[in-house]
C-alpha cells in the first residue's frame, strides 16, 4: 500500500474504532441499567428496521442533520467554528413561518419563498458572528454561541407574543395550511422530500467545494490561511461566506423540519439540530458526501434509542450519551497516529 | 425618583452579588487555564456536573459539606477527562470542550432519570440548602447591608480572587503556569513539565466550576436541567475581557452578574416586559463587552482582512 492509502485506511479505522467504543459504552450502559437488557438491546439495534414507521422516521431524523452537518462542514473547512447553529435554526424557522403566516397566497409556490427567507435570516446572524471576527477580531467561537443563545430567547419571544395559537395549550403557532406542507414519502412516517433535497445539496456542495476554483480557495483558506493570503485570496471574504453558508443550511434544516414534520412552529422544536450537526460534520471528516452517511448513523442511533425506550425500560437519552462519546473521540489525533504507526510497521515487515 | 429607588435597592444589589458568584468562580478558572494556554470551552459542562453532584451528595448524606465536596470532586474529575482527551489523545480542544458540555448535559439528565424517574430534575425533600450568613455590624450599615446575608461560597469566591491573583502572579507555580502558556516550547526546553502543569490548570478550573455549580444548586435546593444558563460561556468571556487578571475578571464578572441581576429583578418589578427578552440580555451584554474588548485590543491579531 502507498503512504496515502495507509493514511486513509488508518483514518477509516480510527473512525470505526471511535464508533465501536461509543456503541460499546452504550451497550454497557443499557446492560447495567435495564431490567431486561436483551429486549432493550434488540430494540436498540434492530428497532429502526422493524417496520415502515421506524424506518421512515430514522431517515427523517437524518434529514435535517444533512443540512446542518453540510453547513458546519463548510464552516469548518474554512477554519470557522460556528457554535450558534442552534439559534440560527430557530431564527430561520421563525422567518420562514412568518412569511408563510402573512402570505396572502396559499399555494405550494410559497414553499421555496419561505425556504429562502429562512436561509437568509439564519445566514445573516451567522454572518454577523463572522463579521465580528473579520472586522473586530472577536473570536467567532464565542460570539456565535452568544448570538445563538440570544436568538433562541428572541424566537420564544416572537412565538409567544405574535404567532402563538392560544388554543394549542403550549407555545406553538396554528398548524400550517396543507399547501405549505412538504410531500410525505413513506406515510405514516415523517419522511418527506426534504431528505432527497438534502442529498441533492450534499452533491452540490461536494461539486462546489471540490470541483470549482471558489471551493478550492475556500478550502485553501482553512488549510493554510497565510499561504492563502499570500496567494492573493481574500481570506476574510471566504471566511464570511462560509459562515453565512453554514447559517443558511441551518435555516433550511429548520424550515423543512417545520413544513415537513411538525407542521407548525413549536417551542424547542430543534432539539439540538445545530449542535448535533457539528458531530455529523466531524464524523463525515468535513466531506460533503460523508455528511449523508454520518447523518444516517446519527438517525440510526436516535431511532434505536427511541425504539428501545418504547419497547423497553431504557431512556432515549442513551443516544445523547453515546453521541457525546463519539464527540470526545472524533478528533483524537493520537488514536489515528497509533493506528497509522501500527499499519506502517506491519507494512515495513512485509517488505522484502 | 423611581429610578433612584431602583439603583439603591439593597435587594437588587444583593441579587447582583449572588448572580456574580458562579460567573466569578468560572472566570477565575478560565483565567488559570487560559494562562496555561488552554481555552476552556468545557466550563458550561463542568458547571452542570458540579451542580448535579452537589445535589446528589447532599441528598444522599444530608451533609452540605459532603455536597460541596462532591460537586468539586465531580467537576474536577470531569475536567481531568477533558484534559486527557485534549492533551493526551490530542483531540481538538474546542471539540473536546463541546463534547464535555454534551456529555455533562446527557449524563446528568440520564442519572436524574435513573435516580428519581424524572428527566432533567433532581431534588431531595429533606436535603438542607446553603444558609445565608449575616455579617455582624455590616448588616446594619446603610448602603453596605447588601454585602451581608450571602452563603459561604459567595464569600469564598471573593477570597479566591485574592488567592488566585497571588498564586498566578506571585508564586512559583504561577510563574511556571504563565511560562507554559506564553512560550510552551521554551518552557519545555528549560525542563518544565508542560503537560502536567496544563493538567493541573484544567483540574483547578474544574474544582472552581464545581464550587460554582454547588452555589447554583445548593442555594436553590435542587438540580434542574439547563440551570447553568450559559454561565460557563459568560465566565469565559469575563476572563478574556478581564484581560487575563484576577481583578479584571472580577470586575467583568460583576458587570455580567449585574446584567443577570437586573434582568431577574425587572421580571418582578416590570412584569409587562417580556421575560424572553430579559433572558437574552446577559448574552447581549456579554457579546458587546467581548466585541468592544477585541476591537480595542487587537487591530491586527486575529483580524482577517476582507
Amino acid at each position: 500500500m502507498s503512504g496515502r492509502t495507509l493514511d486513509r485506511v488508518a483514518d477509516a479505522l480510527s473512525l470505526a474504532l471511535t464508533i465501536c467504543v461509543a456503541l460499546g459504552i452504550g451497550v454497557a450502559l443499557i446492560w447495567a441499567t435495564s431490567a431486561e437488557p436483551a429486549t432493550a438491546l434488540h430494540a436498540f439495534f434492530a428497532g429502526p428496521f422493524l417496520n415502515k414507521l421506524f424506518w421512515g422516521n430514522m431517515l427523517q431524523t437524518a434529514a435535517p442533520l444533512v443540512f446542518t452537518g453540510l453547513g458546519l462542514a463548510v464552516a469548518f473547512q474554512v477554519g470557522a467554528v460556528n457554535l450558534g447553529a442552534e439559534g440560527q435554526v430557530y431564527i430561520g424557522a421563525l422567518a420562514g413561518v412568518a412569511v408563510l403566516t402573512f402570505s396572502p397566497w396559499v399555494t405550494p409556490w410559497m414553499i421555496p419563498v419561505a425556504t429562502v427567507a429562512a436561509a437568509l435570516a439564519a445566514a445573516a446572524f451567522a454572518g454577523l458572528a463572522g463579521w465580528l471576527r473579520t472586522r473586530f477580531g472577536a473570536t467567532e467561537v464565542i460570539t456565535s454561541f452568544l448570538i445563538g443563545a440570544a436568538l433562541i430567547n428572541l424566537f420564544d419571544f416572537f412565538l409567544r407574543r405574535y404567532l402563538v395559537d392560544p388554543s394549542a395549550g403550549f407555545p406553538a403557532t396554528p398548524p400550517l395550511a396543507a399547501a405549505f406542507r412538504l410531500t410525505k414519502l413513506l406515510p405514516p412516517s415523517n419522511l418527506n422530500v426534504g431528505f432527497l433535497i438534502g442529498i441533492g445539496c450534499a452533491v452540490l456542495a461536494f461539486f462546489v467545494l471540490y470541483r470549482t476554483g471558489f471551493g478550492y480557495r475556500l478550502r485553501m483558506t482553512g488549510q493554510n490561511v497565510r499561504f492563502a493570503r499570500y496567494s492573493g485570496i481574500r481570506v476574510g471574504r471566504y471566511f464570511l461566506v462560509a459562515m453565512a453558508v453554514s447559517g443558511a443550511f441551518a435555516g433550511i434544516a429548520a424550515i423543512f423540519e417545520v413544513m415537513g414534520v411538525h407542521g407548525r412552529l413549536v417551542t424547542g422544536f430543534s432539539n439540538n439540530l445545530g449542535w448535533n450537526g457539528i458531530t455529523v460534520a466531524l464524523v463525515a471528516r468535513l466531506h460533503p458526501l460523508g455528511v449523508v452517511p454520518a447523518a444516517l448513523l446519527y438517525g440510526y442511533l436516535h431511532s434505536g434509542a427511541n425504539a428501545a425506550s418504547l419497547m423497553s425500560d431504557v431512556s432515549p437519552r442513551i443516544a445523547a450519551i453515546i453521541q457525546s462519546v463519539i464527540f470526545y473521540l472524533i478528533t483524537a489525533q493520537a488514536i489515528y497516529v497509533w493506528i497509522r504507526r501500527a499499519l506502517g510497521a506491519r507494512e515495513g515487515r512485509s517488505e522484502p | 425618583m423611581n429610578v433612584l429607588a431602583e439603583v439603591f435597592n439593597a435587594q437588587l444589589w444583593s441579587d447582583v452579588l449572588r448572580m456574580t458568584t458562579p460567573i466569578l468562580l468560572l472566570a477565575l478558572g478560565a483565567m488559570i487555564t487560559d494562562r496555561a494556554g488552554v481555552l476552556n470551552i468545557a466550563l458550561e459542562g463542568l458547571l452542570v456536573f458540579g451542580a448535579f453532584a452537589g445535589v446528589l451528595g447532599t441528598g444522599l448524606t444530608g451533609s452540605l459539606v459532603v455536597g460541596v465536596a462532591s460537586a468539586m470532586l465531580a467537576s474536577g474529575a470531569l475536567a481531568l477527562v477533558f484534559a486527557w482527551f485534549a492533551l493526551y489523545l490530542r483531540g481538538n480542544i474546542f471539540i473536546v470542550g463541546l463534547a464535555t458540555n454534551a456529555f455533562a448535559a446527557a449524563a446528568t439528565t440520564y442519572a436524574a432519570w435513573l435516580i428519581s424517574g424524572r428527566e432533567g430534575s433532581l431534588r431531595y425533600a429533606q436535603a438542607p440548602t446553603l444558609a445565608k450568613l449575616e455579617v455582624p455590624l455590616l448588616k446594619d450599615v446603610p448602603f453596605l447591608a447588601f454585602l451581608s446575608g450571602h452563603t459561604i461560597i459567595d464569600y469564598a469566591a471573593w477570597a479566591l480572587v485574592i488567592i488566585v491573583a497571588f498564586v498566578v502572579f506571585r508564586s512559583r507555580f504561577g510563574l511556571r503556569l504563565r511560562a507554559v502558556g506564553e512560550r510552551p516550547v521554551a518552557a519545555r526546553a528549560i525542563g518544565l513539565p508542560v503537560r502536567r502543569i496544563q493538567y493541573a490548570a484544567v483540574v483547578i478550573s474544574g474544582l472552581l466550576a464545581g464550587l460554582a455549580g454547588a452555589q447554583l444548586s445548593l442555594t436553590l435546593g435542587g438540580f434542574v436541567q439547563n440551570m447553568s444558563g450559559g454561565r460557563g460561556w459568560i465566565g469565559l468571556v469575563a476572563s478574556i475581557v478581564g484581560n487575563g487578571t484576577a481583578l479584571g475578571s472580577a470586575v467583568a464578572s460583576v458587570l455580567f452578574g449585574a446584567a443577570e441581576g437586573v434582568a431577574n429583578s425587572l421580571q418582578i418589578t416590570a412584569p409587562n416586559l417580556p421575560a424572553q427578552l430579559l433572558f437574552a440580555l446577559p448574552y447581549l451584554i456579554t457579546l458587546v463587552a467581548l466585541v468592544a474588548y477585541s476591537a480595542s485590543r487587537s487591530r491586527k491579531k486575529g483580524v482577517l482582512e476582507a
